[in-house]
């Protein structure tokens, strides 16, 4: 079984449910283990996510807490979530826009990456050539369009195209488009 | 490219990147791959893709994993959290639906909060209760003001130009004449069917009390109360069940999955998928549950006027009854007839064997039938519920399809039994 099976709840147990009005205390304990588990897994992903969004890491934190809330709520309510990933992002990416439309009248949160992007090589010369390479790709990412940007990052956090469009309401071909395009760009401004 | 002597086209470029996604259909990644084996360009162009992807996953870990600025705080613990949405479900669902809101109400009148709201009418009823208010059911006024005492949470009911007495504790105990204009009113409201309202005899008063009902059809009730005398009205709203007694958890707690085998999945292939499923399931529940919540308005009016306490009712209060239940037994036919309509032509071709003709039932009189009536309709309730999956089943899940059209037949032949009582 699916670790992620309670996102995958039959039909029959939702009408269940709310035919009686109530949910099974073990079913909630089983979702509350899951979420738990889903939020451990991947709220750092999320967290990271909402930071390449502009927002500051106070609320990126207090979204990314919010996300997994909501995710609660959501199958509390008895609805099915297919691919709880997708979902996740999907949630995340609209709170985190809503969060940045309140913070409009300041600036994005300017994660400084060139700054703080430490080489892991011990080797002076190493280091220097590592960090270069990846301030080289670093500027052709920040070269990217926004869609582009938005669909390689949430293509890098492990979503399908579809998922993908889902989150950014584009089809999926749209987003073949996208990364199609954004890869070669890279490969071309990385050269 | 050549291959095997000879040319082949390229796939097109933009089905190299998907194809290393494993986005593209099956019968694509084949053609895909077959190509590639054979074809040096297209393998190298393959290779440029993946050593640029290789490279932003690097990005993704060194850059953007180890040099993004850190969470300002631990991680929240959300088990709090989930307490607080569990018990905001478990205050929620109480009233969600009219069937499950009148079992609950059984068991929560007992725990209503101090009154927040009396209406003490018949502390300060008139002298001589006007003549209409005797025969005739009541209509909803909004004339006669209501006036808050201060420094108290009751209000106290005085009607205009007319004498009052305190009467509560020296007038006879009141009787089943008194609660009808009461439960007319709530008629007239849509008040009896599903809302947590309930009518009671307390010594000389006719309590009209409920838990969790809404603002506005409080204020409606009160109004239609003001001119019935003896009524006391009184609101609450209703405790939260502890969490592991939620209302129903028992019932469903051990309730499995429903097994692919069973009617509710061969239903759903039956009806050609899910989205069909869904559909057809929530019409029969709407219906059924329009049903029930007649059902039980008609069972309650024959509980709380058995045929002895109806013969000692005027002839006009008498009629008043009789046009009560049958006004919900008329409401009744058509839900029935509905869901009828709706589960025959798809339950009747696998109900097997073929349902049941009705059992005729030895009613004496019309409080009698309802009671048959009532029993009836738990039976088609509880067999639809199994028959969607919705609770497990508790006799054999097979024929469930037949089970279910042999109840509805029942509960049919029980309500014109009912309503022919009603009319004679």
């Amino acid at each position: 079984m699916s670790p992620y099976s309670i996102f995958r709840s039959s039909p029959e147990g939702t009408l269940r449910e709310e035919l009686s009005g109530a949910m099974p205390r073990e079913r909630t304990s089983k979702m509350q283990e899951q979420v738990t588990r889903l939020y451990e897994e991947a709220r750092q992903d999320v967290y990271r996510y909402l930071l390449t969004l502009g927002l500051y890491p106070p609320q990126a934190q207090e979204a990314t807490q919010e996300v997994f809330l909501r995710l609660y709520s959501t199958l509390r309510k008895g609805e099915m979530i297919r691919s709880p990933r997708g979902w996740i992002f999907r949630v995340a990416h609209n709170l985190g826009l809503k969060v940045r439309a309140r913070q409009d009248s300041e600036l994005p949160f300017d994660l400084d990456l060139e700054t703080r992007f430490q080489s892991r090589s011990a080797d002076p010369e190493r280091h220097f050539a590592q960090r270069e390479r990846m301030l080289r790709f670093h500027h052709a990412i920040e070269g990217l369009s926004e869609q582009q940007r938005r669909c390689l990052f949430l293509r890098l956090e492990g979503l399908r195209y579809p998922e993908i469009g889902a989150v950014l309401g584009i089809s999926p071909s749209a987003v073949g488009e996208f990364l199609r395009r954004a890869i070669q760009r890279l490969r071309r401004m990385s050269q | 490219m050549i291959h095997g002597g000879a040319p082949e086209r390229h796939p097109e470029r933009d089905l190299l990147l998907p194809y290393l996604d494993g986005e593209l259909t099956s019968r694509q990644s084949r053609q895909v791959r077959r190509h590639v084996r054979t074809c040096w360009q297209c393998r190298a162009e393959l290779d440029e893709l993946q050593k640029t992807v290789g490279d932003c996953v690097r990005y993704h870990g060194e850059m953007l994993g180890e040099a993004m600025p850190p969470p300002p705080r631990p991680w929240a613990d959300l088990s709090r959290e989930f307490a607080r949405i569990d018990a905001s479900y478990a205050r929620r669902p109480l009233f969600a639906r009219p069937l499950a809101r009148w079992t609950a109400f059984a068991g929560m009148a007992a725990s209503l909060l101090a009154a927040t709201l009396t209406w003490r009418a018949a502390i300060f009823r008139p002298a001589t209760p006007p003549p209409e208010a005797k025969s005739q059911p009541v209509k909803a006024s909004a004339a006669s003001p209501a006036r808050a005492i201060p420094g108290t949470d009751s209000q106290v009911l005085s009607v205009p130009g007319i004498a009052v007495r305190p009467s509560a504790e020296t007038a006879p105990p009141a009787g089943p004449a008194d609660e009808l204009p009461a439960m007319a009113a709530l008629h007239q409201l849509g008040a009896d069917l599903g809302d947590p309202v309930e009518v009671a005899r307390e010594g000389s008063q006719v309590v009209v009390s409920g838990a969790g009902v809404s603002t506005e059809l409080q204020r409606r009730i009160q109004e239609a109360m003001l001119s019935i005398p003896h009524v006391v009205v009184r609101f609450s709203e209703p405790a939260a069940p502890p969490p592991d007694r939620l209302p129903g958890a028992t019932d469903t707690a051990s309730a499995s999955p429903a097994n692919p085998s069973t009617t509710p999945s061969r239903l759903e292939s039956e009806l050609g998928g899910r989205a069909q499923w869904a559909s057809f399931s929530s019409q029969l529940l709407d219906h059924e549950e329009a049903a029930m919540a007649r059902v039980y308005a008609v069972h309650r009016l024959a509980q709380q006027f058995p045929q002895e306490a109806e013969g000692r009712l005027d002839s006009g209060k008498q009629q008043l009854l009789r046009s009560l239940a049958r006004e919900h037994i008329a409401a009744l036919a058509t839900e029935v007839s509905t869901l009828d309509r709706l589960a025959a032509p798809i339950l009747l071709p696998i109900a097997s064997p073929a349902p049941l003709p009705p059992r005729r039932t030895d009613a004496a009189n019309w409080q009698a039938a309802a009671e048959s009536l009532f029993q009836s309709a738990r039976q088609s309730d509880t067999v639809l519920a199994a028959l969607l999956g919705a609770s497990a089943p508790e006799q054999p899940a097979n024929n469930l399809a037949q089970r279910f059209l042999t109840a509805l037949a029942q509960l049919q032949a029980d309500m014109q039994q009912c309503d022919l009582f009603l009319t004679h």
